[in-house]
């Protein structure tokens, strides 16, 4: 029988795979014969190696390997540099919507959180214009941003917004009729440069419910109103949670900023007036496009997540894509907390280096260049993948090297270095050793450069910057020492009219001839304070200060710094209005009453809290002002309180990189102040024992002591504990997963497994330096002689997919098309998120831990899905395949598949059963399958397809 | 992995592999006759706090002298902050105060209460992993040593004594991913959320689809779904078959149980029990809406986040809240199913403890020991391992100068739970917790019998 004839007779061969469809040919013949029909030792080979060097057979795949062989393909995707991939449109295209250009910028906040607005409640109407700039709002309330009610994000709290009638535990409140919505305003200066300088407007705004903005009186954003007036006693459409901040690119309305005065006005409202929470945190930022070269970056983490299925299904470097899966999560690492570090971090201006949506941003960046840096080196060197990954940003922040100093080790990464990503556990080393590594890796951390500046591995590793801070000139305005006075909280100092607590005393015109003079610190205990206050402990709670000083232009101040080491709690006013307090001190009143205890208790250290001034600045005034202070004990039997306040302006010199900069780029830093120079010894009284000596005397300090710890890494990476690691962890994942590191050790691991680890072990170390992988790889697929364990019965249809692998190979199968949007969620539902494991171990390579009912059910629902476009993320086109394959009958589609994806090897109670099933109708009553009626054609076929993908054996590979 | 090891142990289960072994007599198998007296639909609830919790920090050895702000500067809980255990020694965490619902006891503590909750500090086993992955594995497997060991202590005792095939649901995994606790050659169900354990799409649709089960086992007259899961296993000489297949059918069976419960209506707690909010707290909801409307006997759940090397926090913070979690669940079950009380038992575990002194990042490093709460009608209350007399000053560090020394196995509280709350005989403890005998012979202080649930 030849092709030809199949052709002909069959209309149905598409493989151009001559003996596969002869046997094909041959199945149809046979169908009455009750006996698996004969493999064909070649179409089980190329459905072999598609199954594990490959995402799964996909007709065009199964076709090449039918017509060029499997010596030849696996020769094409252990060197892959070969494949060109520039005609592939379907990757290109997905690959491309994927990344976006980032152009550096400079951003300037015209208007920022924290800063002081003047608000009115909405209890009634406010008048017509009160958006405009001219409107003079001098009576309305005033207060810092946020402001709202509940959930702990707002400065300003309205604690009389919420409507409560019928709350049984606060009857008394009964009155209380609450409100529905707050206007607010905020005047802000412009200069004719800073107008120039606005390429982009944005409004950032943080809100609960809704809001209308407001520029210069125009409408410029509304989230959850209605775009009609809306008056004050309206709900929001629809309710919003506050707690990230949401990006309006109001550049179009630009036209609207003027030099001089501007104004920003917003009515916030809530979804009801008996709901519990409302927030609003504004800030508008002007965003100036700078020259110099875009960069491509990927567009965030669902993007990332969405590449490995684009490169999986798509591209035809198939082996390297599913070594770069491999190689990501074995060096897993956290998307999720190196966006909540860069998130947390302050820039060095005291000032929150970054909103929410550049933490992530940069946090995805991080993790896409892993996964690229593992593409590219997929088949590389094993002592380049772990010094890189060692070395790189997301790492250090993962597993907490960014905290291992000096006297502080942290051992997280330590330890798994040897017991994750190198030796694996208890593979030759001893919790000492781990003690000695954390020293090794004190004082790594990051540092942020200029995108001219950033080096490419391994000078990333090798020659990392030592000098991270950023270099600032500071001016003292208030140092420590003469100048206050103070006053004995045994009484509310400037008590109010109800005889509660008032701000009075801290504002500009009060009089404090009688206060006591004093030196800062002030307080008893610990030895820490100038001025000792000795009748203090036992009698009195508080005690307030004050501090007059003089400022010639406010305008000419860079970054006004508050810094502050206290015990326990304060709060910080300047010229009348409160600009900071203690965490300790929260929802204690404003201002807290002179006899409340800050708890829990907070002691001086040695790094003292630190406030930007900087929305405050309004607030100065050119001449004298004054910074005034309340500090509470946290019992009144403590040992001690202490305040030592300093009020400084801060220039940051040419050249830095704050942490926040938008266009610096996050690279491994290396700080020879915090390394711990002691003496260290690894793997004591074993072959690969190391020294290093101490450091001072033999010149082991700062850039050597980094020499010394990169030496220990490639000491590791050819350390005989990582060849074994490493091979097993290979072995389990393209040959079978009937072997451990623990089974190997303890000699239970079948014999045959520890043959292939030992002819791998020799490829390992037969290259200089040892861990070659392309070598390894070459050692265990043996495509010339195809007589290693891999082309054995042992490896054959043994594994069990994992979640990308069974979703990526029913993409192939079925030649679908897919964006990546929507897997990044099948992914979780089915326990592989890729990019956000929690557990540095990684996913398993082990088939155990991916079967169970929940997961099954994931995976059925989703062939199911697929197979019968019921989602629009995924989808195929079941006429057009059929009709391309000439595929009519039931036979012939049931004989397609089997040979597309079980290697004509479906045993005949299964052929049966599928050809029941699309042999019927939805009711199961029999009815023959007509492509000339196309609907129930299409029908029948979609739901076929997705049975066929549900069964058992799609679960192996 | 090790399929011999498995065989055997599965063979083992059938077969009381306790021929070629002499025993010991331990003490918890004072009364061969207890199986008779348990009741045969005990039920139990276990927890896995995933991440190793910091004991130190959650029941307080104030009579440790090493407690102090010296060695923990920003993890130290005053004792006025801590709840007052009523032993003079150990002190509880504030955030755990819903536990006290369920501890208080006219003899413990003074104030009326069922005195139901034990708690159990220093449980751990000899050669203490402090990978995450091996001790876990440990924890769940039941067979410290032996981390390629992938079938669950529990699922033995479900295996071996409460017939899974029978009824498809008697236990499950309250979770997205399977516990090894679970696991073992018959597939035990993981449901991930009760409300969507079904086949997405027209469930008309799904009948022809899920099909007909064979007329005997791995027979070819089925159609659909069940009639491929309960076929004959192709490639059935090759890893996995069993489990696949046996999951398939384990799926479409244990869906039906599940979704004839839920059809009930929505879940309405009894008792004024409030569950706490989050993932885990709506699984412990479910969990008790299963145990009230199906016949399951053992629900597991995960709760993670306990690896605290940084920023751990006291009383408020990552380790607090995590703490309030889990309390505020115990005081939701005991409100919410008294019903069945007297026949319950909730477990935690947790793979280890932490370093006993706080490290440079405010948090806590891989430990040795930790604590165990245990709940239910017929237990014994008090805390146990954590006062005057078996706590010496110092002995915070008592390994290393870094760790607290275990001073009880977990298999032998397991062992406890196994014969008292379920009756099993000392053969069958043999099967479910391999090895007992010979551990007990080891390290017969680790396995002194505490005494924690009543006698039947």
């Amino acid at each position: 029988m030849t092709e030809t004839y199949v052709e002909a007779c069959c209309a149905m061969v598409t493989h151009k795979f001559s003996r596969f469809g002869f046997l094909t040919a041959l199945l149809l013949l046979c169908l009455s014969t009750p006996v698996r029909p004969a493999g064909g030792a070649d179409l089980e080979k190329a459905g072999h190696v598609l199954n594990r060097i490959a995402y799964g057979p996909s007709s065009a795949d199964l076709t090449r390997v039918g017509q060029i062989g499997v010596q030849a393909y696996i020769a094409e995707q252990i060197d892959p540099a070969g494949i060109d991939e520039r005609s592939n449109v379907r990757l290109r295209q997905r690959e491309d919507a994927l990344f976006t250009l980032n152009l550096p910028v400079r951003e300037t906040l015209l208007v920022m959180s924290g800063q002081f607005w003047r608000y009115r409640k909405g209890t009634s109407q406010p008048h017509p214009g009160w958006r405009d700039l001219t409107f003079n709002d001098a009576d309305w309330l005033r207060g810092p941003t946020g402001i709202g009610i509940g959930d702990g994000d707002d400065r300003t709290v309205l604690t009389d917004m919420r409507r409560i009638n019928d709350d049984p535990e606060t009857p008394d409140n009964e009155s209380q009729a609450g409100y529905l919505s707050v206007h607010l305003r905020h005047k802000f200066l412009l200069d004719a440069e800073g107008l120039a300088a606005i390429d982009n407007l944005i409004l950032r705004v943080d809100y609960d419910d809704g809001f209308k903005a407001y520029l210069n009186g125009a409408e410029v954003a509304r989230a959850n109103l209605p775009a009609a007036i809306v008056p004050h006693d309206a709900s929001a459409t629809a309710s919003h949670e506050a707690g990230t901040a949401r990006n309006f690119d109001i550049s179009d309305h630009k036209d609207l900023l003027r030099t001089g005065d501007n104004v920003l006005a917003i009515q916030v409202h809530n979804r009801s007036i008996t709901s519990g929470d409302l927030s609003m945190i504004p800030e508008l930022l002007s965003r100036q496009i700078l020259p110099g070269p875009a960069r491509r970056v990927i567009r965030g983490i669902d993007e990332l997540q969405q590449l490995i299925h684009v490169r999986g299904v798509y591209s035809a470097k198939q082996l390297q894509t599913v070594l770069a899966e491999f190689w990501e999560n074995h060096f897993t690492t956290d998307y999720d907390k190196v966006a909540e570090y860069l998130d947390g971090l302050t820039n060095s201006d005291a000032t929150d280096a970054m909103p929410q949506s550049q933490a992530r941003a940069e946090a995805a960046q991080l993790e896409y260049q892993e996964y690229q840096f593992f593409y590219d080196n997929a088949l590389g060197n094993f002592a380049d993948l772990l010094l890189y990954s060692a070395t790189s940003p997301s790492m250090l922040i993962y597993l907490d090297n960014v905290l291992n100093v000096k006297g502080a080790a942290n051992e997280n990464y330590a330890r798994e270095i040897l017991e994750l990503f190198a030796f694996g556990v208890d593979n030759r080393y001893t919790q000492r050793d781990i003690e000695q590594l954390a020293k090794c890796f004190t004082g790594w951390g990051l540092c942020k450069v200029p995108r001219d500046q950033a080096q490419s591995f391994p000078d990333s590793a090798l020659l990392p910057p030592t000098e991270c801070e950023v270099e600032a000139e500071q001016t003292v305005l208030i140092d420590l020492g003469t100048g206050w006075k103070f006053f004995k909280g045994t009484q509310e100092p400037t008590p109010a009219a109800a005889g509660g607590p008032s701000a009075a005393w801290a504002g500009s015109g009060f009089d404090d001839s009688h206060w006591f003079r004093g030196f800062t610190g002030i307080g008893y205990g610990d030895g820490d304070d100038a001025t000792m206050l000795s009748d203090m402990r036992g009698n009195y709670l508080s005690i307030y200060l004050r501090r007059r000083f003089m400022i010639d232009d406010p305008d000419r101040l860079e970054n006004p710094i508050l810094e502050i080491a206290y015990d326990d709690g304060f709060v910080a006013y300047l010229n009348g209005d409160e600009i900071a307090r203690s965490a300790n001190m929260e929802s204690l009143g404003a201002p807290p009453a002179h006899d409340v205890d800050a708890t829990p208790n907070h002691e001086v250290t040695a790094s003292p809290a630190r406030i930007s001034l900087k929305p405050f600045r309004s607030i100065l005034k050119a001449g004298e002002n004054v910074l005034a202070i309340q500090v509470h004990n946290g019992t009144l039997n403590s040992s001690d309180l202490s305040i030592l306040p300093r009020l400084i302006d801060r220039r940051i010199l040419p050249g830095s990189t704050e942490k926040g900069d938008l266009n610096g780029i996050w690279t491994f830093g290396f700080d020879p102040e915090k390394y711990d120079t002691s003496g260290k010894v690894l793997f004591d009284g074993t072959p690969d024992r190391i020294v290093i000596p101490e450091g001072r005397g033999s010149g082991r300090m700062g850039l050597t002591g980094l020499r010394d710890t990169l030496d220990v890494i490639r000491s590791i990476a050819s350390h005989p504990s990582s060849a074994e690691f490493i091979c097993i962890k290979l072995i389990q994942k393209f040959v079978s997963d009937n072997i451990t590191l623990a089974t190997y050790k303890d000699g239970t691991a079948p014999a045959e497994l520890e043959d292939l680890l030992t002819e791998m072990l020799a490829a390992w170390n037969s290259t200089a330096p040892v861990g070659n992988i392309r070598t390894v790889m070459q050692a265990m697929l043996d495509p010339v002689n195809q007589s290693s364990l891999f082309w054995s019965e042992t490896a054959y249809r043994t594994k069990v997919k994992t979640p990308v692998e069974f979703i990526n190979s029913s993409l192939r199968a079925l030649d679908a098309g897919a964006s990546g949007n929507g897997l990044p969620g099948l992914n979780n539902a089915m326990g592989m998120h890729l990019f956000t494991r929690d557990d540095p171990d990684g996913y398993s390579e082990l088939g155990f831990d991916w079967i169970d009912t929940a997961s099954m059910l994931e995976r059925i629902d989703f062939v199911r899905d697929l197979a019968q476009n019921r989602k629009s993320d995924y989808y195929w086109d079941a006429l057009l395949f059929m009709d391309e394959r000439n595929l009519e009958t039931t036979l012939q589609i049931l004989a397609y598949f089997d040979e597309l994806l079980y290697q004509n090897m479906l045993p005949e109670a299964n052929r049966s059963l599928l050809l029941d099933y699309l042999a019927t109708n939805s009711n199961g009553v029999p009815l023959r399958l007509n492509r000339l009626n196309p609907q129930d054609f299409k029908d029948r076929v979609e739901e076929f397809v997705g049975l066929l993908l549900s069964m058992p054996q799609w679960n192996f590979q | 992995m090790s399929w011999t090891r498995r065989e055997f142990l599965r063979a083992g289960s059938l077969t009381a592999v306790g021929a070629g072994l002499t025993f010991v007599k331990s003490d918890i198998f004072e009364d061969n006759a207890l199986a008779a007296r348990v009741a045969p639909d005990t039920k139990l609830i276990f927890i896995f706090q995933r991440g190793g919790s910091d004991g130190v920090n959650t029941v307080i050895p104030y009579g440790d002298s090493e407690y102090n702000q010296a060695n923990r500067p920003t993890l130290f809980i005053p004792r006025t902050s801590a709840i007052d255990l009523g032993n003079d020694f150990a002190g509880l965490h504030p955030r755990m105060a819903p536990m006290m619902e369920i501890y208080n006891h006219p003899a413990l503590t003074g104030t009326d209460g069922p005195g139901n909750l034990a708690i159990i500090h220093r449980v751990g086993y000899a050669g203490q992993s402090k990978s995450h992955f091996d001790s876990r594995q440990y924890w769940e497997n039941g067979v410290p040593g032996d981390p390629s060991f992938e079938e669950g202590m529990i699922y033995r005792q479900v295996a071996s004594t409460m017939n899974p095939l029978e009824n498809n649901l008697v236990a499950a995994a309250m979770s997205n991913s399977q516990m090894v606790a679970l696991k073992g050659p018959l597939p035990i169900p993981t449901i991930g959320d009760a409300e969507t354990f079904s086949f997405s799409g027209d469930p008309a649709g799904s009948i022809k689809f899920i099909g007909q089960s064979p007329s005997t086992p791995q027979g070819t007259d089925g159609s659909g779904l069940l009639g491929a899961y309960g076929g004959p296993h192709d490639f059935g000489g090759k890893p996995y078959r069993d489990l696949v297949y046996g999951t398939g059918l384990a799926l479409a069976n244990s869906m039906n149980i599940v979704q004839d419960a839920v059809a009930q209506g929505p879940y309405v707690a009894s008792g004024g029990a409030s569950y706490p909010g989050g993932a885990f707290g709506d699984r412990l909801e479910q969990i008790a809406m299963l145990l009230k409307r199906t016949e399951a006997r053992v629900l597991g759940v995960n709760i993670g986040g306990w690896d605290n090397h940084t920023n751990q926090g006291k009383i408020y913070g990552q380790h607090g809240d995590l703490l309030a979690q889990v309390a505020q669940g115990f005081g939701a079950f005991y409100r919410d199913l008294q019903d069945q009380w007297d026949k319950l038992l909730i477990v935690t575990m947790t793979e280890f403890g932490r370093t006993s002194k706080e490290n440079g990042s405010r948090g806590t490093d891989h430990g040795h020991a930790c604590v165990m709460f245990v709940a239910g009608g017929r237990v014994r209350g008090g805390v146990y391992n954590c006062d005057a007399s078996t706590w010496a000053d110092g002995d915070m560090f008592s390994v290393k100068g870094r760790y607290v020394e275990r001073k009880t196995d977990y298999r032998a509280v397991f062992g406890e739970i196994f014969t008292r709350h379920f009756g099993d005989s000392e053969d069958m403890i043999e099967t479910v917790i391999p090895g007992y005998a010979q551990a007990a012979l080891d390290h017969p202080g680790d396995f002194e019998r505490l005494n924690f649930i009543r006698q039947a």
